[in-house]
């Protein structure tokens, strides 16, 4: 597996030079809080990472994930077939 | 100069030569028409160029060319021949005759410069991408497909209803509409909308996509949605209310992207992702959000196109499509692997590769227009497109350790056959050609319609985005454990009309079959117990338990000395009924 204690060093030591770089030649062309202080990006990085982590991998797949023959599996057309004998030409 | 050379005619007439041409002379072909429809379309001069008049007040213009038009023009040329060069080698002359012809549709739908010609090619593209799907002949595709054209009908006919009302009020030729907001307006953009993907009409896109054959999704990854997108830019740029449709789109498919497991599922919605970005853009509108929404688009075909491309190698190569199945491949694919990261990268926004150069320009277009809040989801928005692609998919497809070994164990050595050089060739012109846009940006401004410059490599924008990706990366390691997908289907709004509607209509239709069903009985019966005693009269007195003299004594079937005179009295009976209703009707 991934050997995290060195993908964490290599990841810190990027942001702080961007973070060094941002100080010390940004000029920034707009002026909202994420242009002007140096390091806000990394905040909204990692929040909204995590964010979406939590948004994709809790909430939308515990609505929307279901078995992978969920379409295939038709209960109510069973039931039919059996209910009438001449039936069945009418549905699609 | 060849200014009637019509780039679209091209393609679609070699498309229909492709039905007739022997086999190895369809090959030739196959790349010679692209190639020829890029030298076309550089050709072109703005203007208009080959009017023809349909009926005396209306003419219809094929071939107006502005300076949007061409820039989609040279990129649906370009992906074109990409897209030829990948496919030669497979599929069968009806496959790839729909897909020259579909490009060329799509072509002749964004040179178009009234509404007639550009729903005429618009269904044209509609059909020629459904023979594309049902061109895999498996019954998955062909029900998909089916469902794709059922979608794709509808919003052609919103289209033509749109259109319709357009020409009624006297206006043949295409033009921006926004700011109407009357019935046209409204029927035009769901038509476009379908084509684009805007939610809730995006879903036929994650359903058909992957049913396509290999070739033919990278076809229909460049086209279909970036015509929807082609007139959003052209008929609805500046109305505002599609910005937050963007936003949502943006994070929404991104979203799913990190739920998805089936590899072509998961690109189909990062394209309604980064349709997201392009679709607010264009509702920003102005020079700069017009120039974004473009220059975007252009560059989501290159990647989008790429990624298409590498995904089809590796499905040919291990027969798996499923990300759970697939691991630890750069090892036997490294040329892949490498056009893939490249192309991940690019999708993301990383610098030095051509997302982040069109992003610039989408960003700038926000914060210029004041769209501060959706400024800040586009960048949450690129941070899920790392997440999900650049660092999901390169990870458990490509690069992860111990990845294999794991997938391995569940399901067996995954066997890898080789790609062939032609689907190499493709992969590594287009990577190539994202990385050029990204070091030489200019390439790609000066091609936009109002040629802004987006000023790319600035020291704030480069942090900026290392910043967002490396903090978003830590958020990943951190959860790496638990990232890996499911074997699971994600529903989407297709439920809608895969589930409850098909039990309403499969429930109607049993409903009136049982309804027929047992009137049908019920007159049996009552026929059945009647024609007893019609064939035999003498029957209604015996029941009665009246004596009746045998007077056919000796003969065994009476009925059929009966019968003439039962038959007699039900004659009798029905004139008589018909002649009361005759009466009834004549009387009221």
């Amino acid at each position: 597996m991934l050997n995290r204690k060195k993908v964490y060093i290599i990841l810190a030591a990027i942001m702080a030079l961007m973070v060094i770089i941002e100080v010390m030649w940004a000029h920034p062309h707009h002026h909202m809080i994420w242009n002007t202080v140096p390091g806000f990006d990394l905040l909204i990085g990692f929040a909204g990472g995590w964010a979406l982590i939590i948004l994709a991998k809790k909430i939308m797949a515990g609505i929307l994930q279901k078995e992978e023959d969920y379409y295939d599996r038709e209960p109510l057309a069973e039931s039919e077939e059996v209910s009438n004998g001449q039936g069945g030409g009418g549905h699609a | 100069m060849l200014n009637w050379l019509h780039p679209g005619f091209i393609l679609i007439i070699t498309g229909i030569l492709m039905l007739v041409l022997p086999e190895k002379l369809r090959r030739i072909v196959m790349i010679a028409g692209p190639a020829l429809t890029v030298a076309a379309v550089l050709l072109l001069q703005e203007g208009s160029w080959l009017d023809v008049e349909f009926i005396p007040e209306i003419t219809l213009k094929l071939l107006e060319v502005d300076r949007l038009a061409v820039m989609f023009g040279v990129i649906f040329a370009a992906g074109s021949l990409i897209a030829a060069i990948y496919a030669v080698n497979s599929g069968n002359r009806f496959e790839n005759a729909a897909e020259a012809i579909y490009a060329g549709a799509s072509m002749s739908v964004v040179f178009a410069g009234d509404w007639i010609s550009m729903i005429f090619f618009w269904e044209i593209m509609a059909i020629a991408s459904w023979l594309i799907i049902i061109s895999s002949k498996t019954e998955k595709a062909s029900k998909a497909g089916f469902r794709y054209l059922l979608v794709h009908m509808f919003g052609g006919n919103m289209l033509l209803a749109g259109i319709i009302l357009k020409i009624t009020q006297g206006s043949f030729g295409i033009e921006c509409l926004t700011g109407t907001q009357d019935a046209a307006f409204w029927l035009i953009l769901i038509g476009v909308a379908v084509n684009a993907t805007i939610p809730p009409l995006h879903s036929w896109i994650a359903d058909a996509y992957p049913e396509a054959p290999m070739g033919g999704t990278v076809y229909m990854a460049s086209y279909t949605t970036k015509v929807g997108v082609y007139c959003i830019i052209k008929l609805f740029a500046g109305t505002e209310m599609l910005l937050w449709f963007g936003v949502i789109m943006a994070i929404f498919g991104a979203s799913m992207a990190l739920i998805e497991n089936d590899l072509r599922r998961l690109f189909s919605y990062h394209i309604v992702s980064q349709l997201g970005y392009i679709v607010a853009a264009a509702a920003v509108g102005g020079a700069v959000g017009i120039d974004g929404a473009a220059a975007h688009t252009f560059n989501n075909i290159l990647y989008k196109g790429v990624l298409f491309m590498c995904c089809g190698a590796v499905i040919t190569a291990t027969g798996r499509r499923k990300i759970s199945q697939l691991g630890g491949l750069a090892k036997e694919m490294p040329l892949v692997a490498g056009c893939f990261l490249i192309a991940s990268l690019a999708i993301t926004g990383f610098p030095l590769l051509n997302g982040f150069v069109s992003k610039s320009l989408v960003m700038n277009a926000m914060a210029e227009g004041g769209y501060h809040v959706a400024e800040i989801f586009l960048m949450i928005a690129s941070v899920g497109t790392l997440l999900s692609i650049a660092l999901k998919v390169n990870y458990f497809v490509f690069f992860g350790k111990g990845v294999r070994e794991k997938v391995e164990a569940e399901t067996g050595p995954i066997e890898i056959k080789p790609v062939p050089l032609n689907m190499k060739v493709a992969m590594v012109i287009g990577a190539l050609g994202c990385f050029i846009v990204g070091v030489m940006p200019n390439l790609l401004y000066g091609l936009t319609p109002f040629q802004s410059d987006g000023h790319p490599f600035t020291a704030d924008h480069v942090t900026q985005y290392i910043q967002l990706f490396a903090a978003a990366t830590v958020a990943f390691v951190m959860y790496l454990d638990h990232m890996a997908p499911h074997e699971m289907l994600t529903l989407d709004t297709d439920w809608l009309y895969r589930k409850p509607l098909k039990y309403a209509v499969n429930g109607l239709s049993a409903g009136v079959t049982n309804l027929f069903n047992s009137c049908y009985s019920l007159v049996c019966r009552l026929v059945g117990k009647g024609n007893v005693y019609l064939h035999k009269p003498s029957k209604i007195a015996e029941d009665a338990g009246l004596h009746v003299p045998e007077r056919n004594h000796g003969i065994e079937d009476d009925d059929v000395l009966q019968k003439p005179a039962g038959m007699l009295v039900a004659t009798n009976m029905l004139i008589g009924i018909g002649a009361a209703v005759i009466a009834v009707l004549l009387l009221t």
